[in-house]
């Protein structure tokens, strides 16, 4: 693969010429970005690997040209930078690249995501060989800019498999909109950093971002929590207290286990969301708030209404716009990158530098069902991180029920209901393309036929 | 990529090289060690500008050749610079000066 590296360091240039040529590719090494963007007017390299800091141009502006191009739609851009500032992830999307590295950056965590963007580069190709051979009428237009494409991160968020970008996809639709979300999905697959990354590319980024578990809370405690209290309103509200929804006056409140909350509180829930004002506990009148409301659940929340837990008003209002999470077992291709950005961290933590995972605890860990989810991972690594010995983790500094862990037994770990759903879904998604809906749930097409058969779902649809 | 005591003689630091970065590595380190120089001299003169450049290509390097210990110390001169505190800029020498002269790398096959 030909491609262009772009770096003003000559020490970084060395590391990622050496990197890539390990790799087989042949490298065009640029020291500033009027250099690089002669060389790619030229040679039109499927990868760019781009510093932000350069002398003269900078690389966003660098980025922003290539796409630009129309050719330039076609390239795997990849920023990497040590600006480390809050709006660096943002502005380089923005510009139009693919994926973001911040530096420094471990050698195997650059190891990873040069795979991911080799495998989007192939991707790519593959596709466009499949658009040329269509008859020109059906053929769609090549897109200008590609930066919803095969993104490896996003906001804290960490994944390029394909069911992931549909999550960052739909991060960016409804964050464009003020309407009210409702997150769905397994336990600890991330549902409150969606809601932060929402939060974040909003209108409201610049204003309070609270988050509230309604899960284990009393009517009182959550009512007074939420809406606030006046003084003397019960035994021990020694002094009158704003409630979360006045504190995040201007910005966005995230309730997570919103399945979890008592009747009474869902109905004041609904005044909020109807009429966009509190009463604090104890008062009569109400006051106004401009808060932007995210909800989480693991529950079915419509079983739930049908069962007479959770108000059907209330549900609708909260479900406006609905991201799905799609469960850790379901995007399998994300753990390698998911432990390489986990692996960081432990460094510190632990006080020992684990900078690898042997090939056989890493066939261990994507073949695990995870049914804790990303959560789960995390706390694996890090509890694995505590006791490897050397540079790499290996099986035996796993857990034990992930070492010695049998293969997927099934697409879902979950009830064939849930599973049934999560088929009809996809299929739904990808507008009944079989193909694409298996990648979306990330298993192959055999597997996905063979269910699809097993729960007889084509002859019901 | 590991630094720490683990049997080693006292003071030293012992990093577990990436195999593959093994030819370029000595490399590295001697431009570190010019770094050195450059750095002694800027403060000398007071050019800020030439210690936070130095110190921000330190942070950006180190942790991808497997230091961490440099990587840290690039983002302290970074910060340093930025507030153009030779103390503090001088504290962040005679650190890396020391690192580079503890520093031992050992290569495992992976």
């Amino acid at each position: 693969m030909h491609v262009l590296l772009v770096d003003d360091d000559e020490d970084l240039r060395r590391l990622f010429e050496k990197l890539l040529g390990a790799r087989g590719h042949d490298v065009t090494a640029c020291c500033d970005a009027e250099s690089a963007w002669v060389a790619y007017q030229r040679d039109r390299h499927p990868l760019v690997l781009l510093d932000w800091q350069l002398p003269g141009i900078d690389g966003l502006e660098l980025c922003r040209r290539i796409r630009a191009m129309p050719e330039g739609a076609h390239s795997v851009i990849v920023m990497i930078t040590a600006r480390d500032q809050p709006d660096d992830v943002h502005a380089v999307l923005q510009a139009g690249a693919n994926d973001y590295v911040a530096k420094p950056v471990p050698p195997a965590l650059l190891k990873v995501r040069l795979t991911i963007a080799e495998e989007l580069v192939r991707d790519r190709a593959q596709r466009r060989l499949a658009e040329a051979g269509r008859p020109s009428e059906a053929r769609p237009e090549a897109p200008r800019t590609v930066r919803f494409a095969g993104e490896a991160s996003f906001e804290d968020l960490v994944g390029a498999s394909p069911a992931i970008n549909l999550v960052y996809q739909k991060i960016r639709d409804v964050a464009k909109a003020d309407v009210t979300v409702l997150i769905e999905g397994e336990t600890g697959t991330g549902k409150e950093l969606v809601a932060r990354a929402i939060h974040a590319c909003s209108r409201r980024a610049d204003h309070p971002f609270i988050a509230v578990n309604c899960a284990g809370l009393t009517e009182s405690l959550l009512g007074s929590q939420l809406f606030g209290h006046r003084r003397g309103a019960f035994t021990g509200a020694s002094e009158s207290q704003q409630g979360f929804f006045e504190a995040a006056s201007g910005g966005t409140i995230f309730l997570d286990e919103i399945g979890d909350i008592p009747g009474p509180v869902q109905t004041a829930l609904l005044r909020v969301l109807q009429e966009k004002e509190v009463t604090r506990i104890g008062e009569t009148s109400p006051r106004k708030v401009d808060v932007r409301v995210l909800a989480a659940t693991h529950h079915n929340l419509s079983q739930d209404v049908v069962a007479g837990r959770f108000r059907a008003d209330l549900l609708y209002r909260l479900r406006v716009a609905r991201i799905q999470l799609p469960p850790l077992r379901e995007r399998r291709e994300d753990i390698p990158l998911l432990v390489a950005s986990f692996l960081v961290p432990c460094r510190g933590a632990t006080g020992q530098g684990v900078r690898d995972v042997s090939n056989q605890a890493m066939h261990r860990l994507t073949e695990y069902q995870w049914p804790g989810n990303v959560r789960e991972l995390k706390s694996a690594i890090e509890s694995a991180a505590v006791y490897c010995r050397g540079g790499v983790l290996e099986t035996a500094d796993l857990p034990p029920e992930i070492a010695q862990a049998d293969g997927p037994p099934s697409l879902s770990g979950t009830s064939s209901g849930d599973e049934r759903e999560r088929i009809i879904a996809a299929l739904a998604e990808a507008n009944g393309n079989r193909t694409v809906a298996a990648r979306l749930l990330g298993v192959s097409r055999a597997t996905f036929y063979r269910r699809l058969a097993d729960f007889d779902i084509l002859s019901n649809l | 990529m590991t630094s720490g005591a683990n049997g080693a003689p006292r003071g030293k630091i012992i990093i577990h090289g990436d195999p593959d970065l093994q030819e370029l590595i000595p490399g590295f380190l001697e431009n570190r060690r010019k770094d050195v120089a450059t750095l002694i001299a800027a403060v000398e003169q007071g050019d800020f500008k030439t210690i936070q450049t130095l110190g921000h290509r330190m942070k950006g390097d180190g942790g991808g050749y497997g230091f961490d210990g440099l990587s840290a110390i690039g983002l302290a001169l970074e910060q340093a610079a930025h507030e153009r505190n030779h103390a503090a800029v001088r504290i962040r020498i005679d650190e890396l000066s020391s690192y580079l002269s503890r520093v031992e790398v050992v290569y495992e096959a992976s």
